[in-house]
């Protein structure tokens, strides 16, 4: 059998098991050993089963994992998302729109304490919706700006996926983080864009605020800062020691998760069974990671032994000169896989396909790191299984979920030409990244 | 099936402490070396080395069975939530004999590797000495076993229509 074959029948019974609700990592391994014993033999298939686990599992750079999700966890439990939206509804409930560009700029804060896209969705619909709707907005863009701005959380840093992306791509896990800033505030401010000309075309999608209202809102402004400061010296110290190369992605996470803890004690916010809370949540998400993760460590392996890899690089390796189409056609499937498969599903199921192409064309693997997250992530809110469409879902139920993905489907307009921006002038992603060293 | 139920939850919910434990001491272990480094020049010789071959290697699978009994790991259920109920129980069953199976295997295969490097006394280097590590090579059969005691568990709760997280019998509607 050629190995081109071999690999498309792997990715087929991984693919079959997936759909059959193996565990994600089940499946990546049951193929991985069951592939090697065929091609080589048994005692080779169970010696990767026997060693690539601990070797994954005890590296320095992915404990970055479980301590940005305690960071995030302990921000989210001390209710740093109420202050955020509260803090953005006072400074921005004057636009067209406002209360929707409020919930898009505090989830844009809730991304840079928290990198879960399923959190900040769940806590900003939560807070947001409610407010929304009692104002009169639309619903369809009331719940569709939380769903979609709740997938800037795996882009701003601290973020999950870019850690995961970084070791198994071999990149400087600091530079992808940094590379990760402006393209989450160029979606970010995107979305803005949208809501403003949506509200302002369409005043219908969004009463305005009465003027004594306004007036009310402008005088907490300042006060409303206070409760916020902490946090946000906390983000700007967490980028600013990534930056400067003072720490490392871990030590970041690790400082960042005590700092919010005593941020959240001084500020009688966080009580014994909410940081317990936090850890669980965090350590059984770090365990869940690392099952999938052991998982592809074994089908990288299986495609390396095989010649797979080198297969894939030599079949794009004539696009050398012109990227753009294999670009194109790793963006369709993404787009279809992200339909089907959760983030973490998708970006771990690939990125041992599509590494060795992407080493072959030359292309910057930070840059490739932000694109493959940008995918990722609009997966969480394409249909059917729009993860951030569900778990909006889940904390509105009055709204039905059609009502949702017809929210949504204007901020994938906006995601056409944000990824449009980030493919065609790869530099907007590289520039903050190549000033550091 | 109740006496069980309580046994398989206290042996997931004990590895799951010894995990909160280790990522507290992760978080405070390495936070003190940025400080003892940044303000006093003075890092804490292997805190690189004992976070990840000791504290990562508890977060990141001592929690597997307590996860397997709340059934969180990552799966796709889009598909098989299509297909009608019957077909549906069948394919659970065999899907979670599958995962028995696999999990049985890294048992093994981890096992083997822990007893050889534990009769080697395996070491890493550090700055002024060594850290054994052996030791931790035993957490991935532990907490390997205990997935699949919590996966047994699981198929056997489905087949006999119980809640595998009360110990509850399920009533007619839920089944």
């Amino acid at each position: 059998m050629d190995p081109l074959t071999f690999g498309l029948i792997t990715l087929g019974c991984m693919l079959g098991l997936i759909a059959l609700r193996v565990p994600i990592g089940v499946a990546l391994g049951v193929v991985s050993v069951l592939g090697l014993a065929y091609v080589r033999n048994f005692p080779i298939a169970l010696s990767i089963l026997r060693e690539s686990p601990f070797a994954f599992a005890a590296s320095w750079d992915l404990t970055a994992i479980p301590m940005f999700l305690l960071m995030g966890a302990i921000a989210n439990h001390s209710g740093i998302s109420s202050a955020l939206f509260r803090a953005a509804r006072l400074w921005f409930s004057a636009l067209p729109g406002g209360l929707a560009v409020a919930a898009n700029m505090a989830s844009v804060g809730f991304a840079a304490a928290c990198g879960s896209s399923l959190a900040s969705s769940a806590a900003m619909g939560r807070l947001a919706i409610p407010e929304m709707l009692r104002a009169g907005y639309d619903r369809a863009l009331a719940t569709g700006v939380v769903a979609s701005a709740g997938t800037l959380a795996a882009l701003i840093p601290p973020s999950i996926m870019l850690v995961l992306y970084g070791v198994f791509a071999e990149v400087s896990i600091s530079r992808l983080l940094i590379a990760g800033i402006v393209p989450g505030f160029l979606t970010a401010a995107a979305y803005v864009a949208l809501i403003v000309i949506r509200c302002k075309l369409n005043p219908a999608l969004a009463p305005k605020l009465s003027d004594e209202e306004l007036q009310t809102l402008k005088a907490d402004r300042l006060s409303a800062l206070r409760e916020v400061w902490p946090v946000t010296a906390l983000i700007l110290g967490i980028i600013g020691g990534l930056y400067g190369g003072i720490v490392t992605p871990t030590e970041a996470g690790a400082t960042g998760a005590a700092l919010a803890l005593l941020i959240a004690i001084l500020q009688r916010r966080i009580s014994m069974t909410s940081f317990i809370d936090s850890l669980k949540e965090s350590m059984s998400g770090t365990a869940q990671i690392f099952f999938v993760g052991m998982g592809a460590v074994m089908y990288t392996r299986l495609l390396s032994l095989t010649g797979v890899s080198t297969l894939l690089a030599d079949m794009v390796g004539g696009y050398a000169g012109d990227p753009l189409m294999v670009i194109l056609a790793i963006s369709v499937v993404f787009l279809i896989l992200g339909m089907f498969l959760d983030p973490l599903g998708i970006m771990l199921i690939t990125l041992p396909v599509f590494l060795p192409m992407m080493k072959a064309l030359g292309l910057d693997l930070i840059w490739f790191g932000i694109i493959v997250v940008k995918y990722v992530e609009i997966g969480m809110i394409t249909p059917p299984l729009g993860m951030n469409v569900f778990v909006v879902k889940s904390v509105t139920p009055s709204v039905p979920i059609w009502t949702i993905y017809r929210g949504v489907l204007w901020f994938l307009l906006a995601e056409v030409v944000v990824m449009a921006l980030l493919i065609g002038f790869p530099q907007i992603t590289l520039f903050l990244p190549n000033l550091m060293r | 099936m109740k006496a069980i139920h309580r046994i398989i939850s206290k042996i997931a919910d004990a590895l799951f402490a010894v995990s909160l434990v280790a990522g507290v001491l992760m978080m405070a272990h390495v936070t003190i070396d940025v400080l003892s480094r940044t303000l006093f020049n003075a890092p804490l010789p292997g805190t690189g080395e004992i976070t990840a071959s000791y504290y990562m290697i508890a977060v990141a699978f001592l929690p597997l069975a307590w996860v397997t009994l709340r059934d969180e790991h990552v799966t796709a259920d889009i598909f098989v939530s299509a297909l009608p109920g019957p077909m549906r129980a069948v394919i659970a069953v065999l899907v979670d004999l599958l995962v028995i199976l696999y999990v049985s295997a890294f048992v093994w295969q981890t096992w083997v590797s822990a007893l050889a490097r534990t009769r080697r006394g395996e070491v890493w280097e550090i700055l002024g000495g060594f850290l054994p590590i052996w030791p931790t090579r035993w957490i991935l059969p532990i907490a390997g076993a205990a997935m699949v005691l919590a996966m047994i568990f699981r198929l056997a709760a489905r087949l006999t229509r119980t809640d595998p997280i009360t110990g509850q019998r399920l009533g007619k509607e839920n089944a």
